[in-house]
């Protein structure tokens, strides 16, 4: 370091770091620690109760829905986002004129707020709403669907509005990525006499691993830690039908459980970091290896 | 002397870091609005001077409860003691959590108005609210035991007597041109939706993707059976002594709730449906009844005046004389014990329990007053309706929402569960039993 570049001190992150900590990292602490208590407005003092948040939390009925369908839903959503993301960015990669116009009516659902989509996607969804009437006026009134109250699909509508919302997001993610792999690579591949599909696999996939990679961990973060399209679309309904861990922590902080509401949020936290970070490492080294 | 310049200039953006955190605060304290005159004020009203109290409640209080609220009284008031009313207005998905964190940090308003039964169960109103039973106003009230908590204790006041029914709402109009009357049991209200049903139109409107709307059958037939044939029921149920699933009328009544939407006089999208559709539903004459209450009737008055609505008891039963159905005293004014001006907030309520007020709030929407002293009000014809066919002639029973002691919306989930097929009415019992007992448990109360 005797001529190298003058770096600033490492102090220089101290104002940014006290934010954090005070923002962040105490109320984690402060959280992790109501989690063992009876915290509630009820009682004049909180008292410490072990386990028996934990345990009510995977005992119980409606938390278990909660788990299993912020499960599904991450899934889909992890799956479907990607690829139609993926699909639409090399679409719109290729020269097609109106492009530009293209990726801006694809990305725009994603600048709206939550709630308004919901809103709108309210009166489609019902038995007699838009989606329903298309589909029958094309013939097809036998796929007509109680979108948002068949305790059966629900969470499979959020999951669909929620794709439709995001796809175009994760699509300019890829579009980034796309435009900066160099022509040569395909044009090389072309000569060797790879087809599309091979040029795909063998050049795009591979050189794309970092758009690929940021895209999963984000959908996949979103996607366990989904609150606004359940809040807005149904509130957990019918009944606790859709119901997720983000919106049942709501119920019970509502209920005035407030050290149960807390424990459920340390239970998600752990989740997303134990589905996380294996994930992010394991990345990590793919994308050296490219 | 690098060194130094290094610190100072590191000293100087710490600096600036703070002065903008600094900032937001002093922006947020200025814009918030809910305490325009905290800080100063209390030094200030001791010299005389102006002192502003605020009032909180969430939107809907302000709507179905406005007798508090009326803004020639605030004036009024004002004007007479120099103590200024803010009006703070939740919304209502949030007004719960709101006033129970303000209450449990102390940063309270001054004045909470929330229905009684729902603030003794939600915020608590024994631990958090100040006791108002030994105020002036107390002797006046026509029924002081209305306002008493489950303690004994009077924690708030109200201006109105009840005189709201929890009822079948139904178009007139479509009633008398099929040549039908109201029915005066289960099998006849059957045979009502069925005639109906055969005309075209939709018997019942089911706003049931609301978890509130389907629960106001079950409440209040579940009253009439605690009221009128087993008194004491509440008690047993909320000692933990008799389960909800043990009480086979219960069942009963869930049951033909149920049958309405199996046979089909409810559509089957009523769980998509919500309460907001219903004055279209029912301007077009799409719905000929929905299970429901009187302040649609009054809200459909202004929204569309060509309709004719009446009401009619819940009639969940056969062979019995059906009564209409009240619910829990709304929009009782409390104060918080950790409020700024408690003196200020009980001067306000002694104000507004007087005649002049309560004669002036009638003025902006008649209610029937709470106070003896207070005039005889010019009630709507819906109100007088009311009056005299169910309230003066004792067929009016309490839901069974003003008995509870813990929030039930969990409850009402389960009916949506049911309804959408997923449980059955004894299912939906035997789950609520559970969750009651878990939630009295929370609550602390005895015997669970």
């Amino acid at each position: 370091m005797k001529n190298g570049i003058r770096l600033y001190s490492y102090r220089l992150v101290i104002p940014a770091l006290i934010l954090y900590c005070v923002f962040f990292i105490l109320p984690t602490i402060t959280g992790l620690y109501y989690s063992f208590t009876d915290w509630s407005p009820m009682n004049d003092a909180i008292l410490f109760n072990g386990l028996d948040n934990f345990r009510y939390i995977f005992q119980n009925e409606v938390t278990r829905l909660a788990i299993k369908n912020t499960l599904i839903y991450a899934v889909i959503v992890v799956i479907f986002k990607n690829a139609l993301g993926l699909l639409l960015a090399v679409a719109l990669n290729a020269g097609l004129k109106t492009r530009n116009l293209l990726r801006a009516v694809f990305f725009a659902p994603s600048i709206v707020s939550t709630i308004v989509i919901g809103l709108v996607f309210i009166p489609i969804l019902h038995p007699e709403g838009l989606l329903n009437r298309l589909l029958a006026g094309i013939g097809l009134e036998s796929l007509g669907q109680y979108w948002l109250s068949d305790a059966k699909i629900v969470i499979f509508t959020i999951a669909g509005v929620s794709i439709w919302q995001w796809a175009g997001y994760h699509m300019v993610i890829y579009l980034a990525g796309l435009q900066g792999i160099s022509n040569d690579y395909y044009e090389a591949a072309k000569i060797d006499g790879a087809n599309g599909f091979k040029r795909f696999i063998h050049i795009t996939i591979p050189l794309l691993s970092a758009s690929l990679n940021i895209n999963l961990i984000l959908s996949l973060i979103g996607g366990i830690r989904v609150f606004s399209e359940v809040y807005a679309l149904t509130n957990g309904g019918p009944g606790n039908a859709s119901q997720v861990l983000s919106t049942f922590i709501l119920v019970l902080f509502g209920e005035g459980r407030w050290g149960l509401g807390t424990a459920l949020n340390t239970v998600l936290f752990v989740f997303v970091a134990i589905v996380a970070i294996p994930l992010l490492h394991k990345m990590r080294k793919q994308e050296v290896e490219v | 002397m690098n060194g130094w310049k290094r610190a100072a200039r590191q000293t100087a953006i710490g600096l600036a870091t703070l002065a903008l955190l600094a900032g937001c605060a002093s922006n947020a304290s200025t814009n918030g609005g809910a305490n325009p005159a905290e800080g100063g004020s209390k030094n200030e009203g001791a010299q005389g001077e102006k002192v502003t109290i605020t009032m909180e409640a969430g939107q809907a209080m302000k709507e179905n409860y406005p007798y508090a609220f009326n803004q020639a009284n605030l004036d009024e008031f004002e004007k007479q003691t120099g103590i200024k009313v803010d009006v703070v207005i939740d919304p209502d998905n949030q007004v719960k959590n709101v006033l129970q964190t303000k209450l449990t940090t102390g940063e309270t308003p001054d004045l909470i108005v929330y229905n009684k039964v729902s603030a003794e169960n939600e915020l608590n109103s024994s631990q958090n609210m100040l006791d108002l039973s030994n105020e002036p106003w107390v002797d006046r009230l026509s029924n002081p035991d209305m306002l008493k908590a489950p303690d004994g204790k009077i924690y708030g006041f109200v201006m109105q007597s009840p005189l709201d029914a929890l009822a079948v709402v139904y178009n007139k109009a479509i009633f008398r041109e099929m040549g039908l009357s109201v029915p005066k049991s289960y099998d006849e209200f059957l045979a009502v939706c069925d005639a109906i049903k055969k005309a075209g139109i939709t018997p019942i409107f089911g706003p049931f993707k609301d978890q509130w709307t389907f629960q106001i059958w079950p409440s209040g037939a579940f009253g009439y059976v605690a009221e009128v044939e087993k008194p004491g029921l509440w008690d047993q149920i909320n000692s933990g002594k008799l389960k909800f699933a043990d009480v086979p009328e219960f069942e009963d009544i869930l049951s033909k709730g149920l049958q309405l939407i199996e046979k089909g006089y409810i559509p089957k999208s009523a769980l998509s449906d919500d309460y907001n559709m219903a004055p279209d539903v029912f301007s077009k004459k799409k719905a000929a009844m929905m299970i429901m209450g009187d302040w649609f009737i009054t809200d459909m008055a202004t929204k569309d005046p060509s309709l004719e609505l009446g009401l009619f008891p819940i009639p969940a039963f056969n062979g019995k004389e059906l009564m209409i159905s009240q619910s829990q005293i709304g929009g009782m004014v409390h104060i918080p014990k950790n409020a700024k001006h408690p003196e200020e907030a009980k001067k306000f309520i002694d104000f507004i329990s007087q005649k002049e007020q309560m004669d002036r709030a009638q003025a902006e929407q008649p209610f029937m007053p709470s106070v003896k002293d207070a005039s005889e009000p010019k009630l709507t014809p819906l109100q007088q309706e009311i009056y005299d066919t169910y309230i003066k002639t004792n067929k009016a029973t309490v839901e069974m929402n003003a008995f509870m002691k813990v929030d039930l919306t969990e409850l009402w989930k389960y009916y949506q569960d049911m309804i959408a097929g997923g449980k059955t009415p004894k299912e939906v019992l035997q789950a609520w039993d559970q969750k009651f007992a878990e939630l009295m448990r929370a609550a602390k109360q005895p015997g669970f």
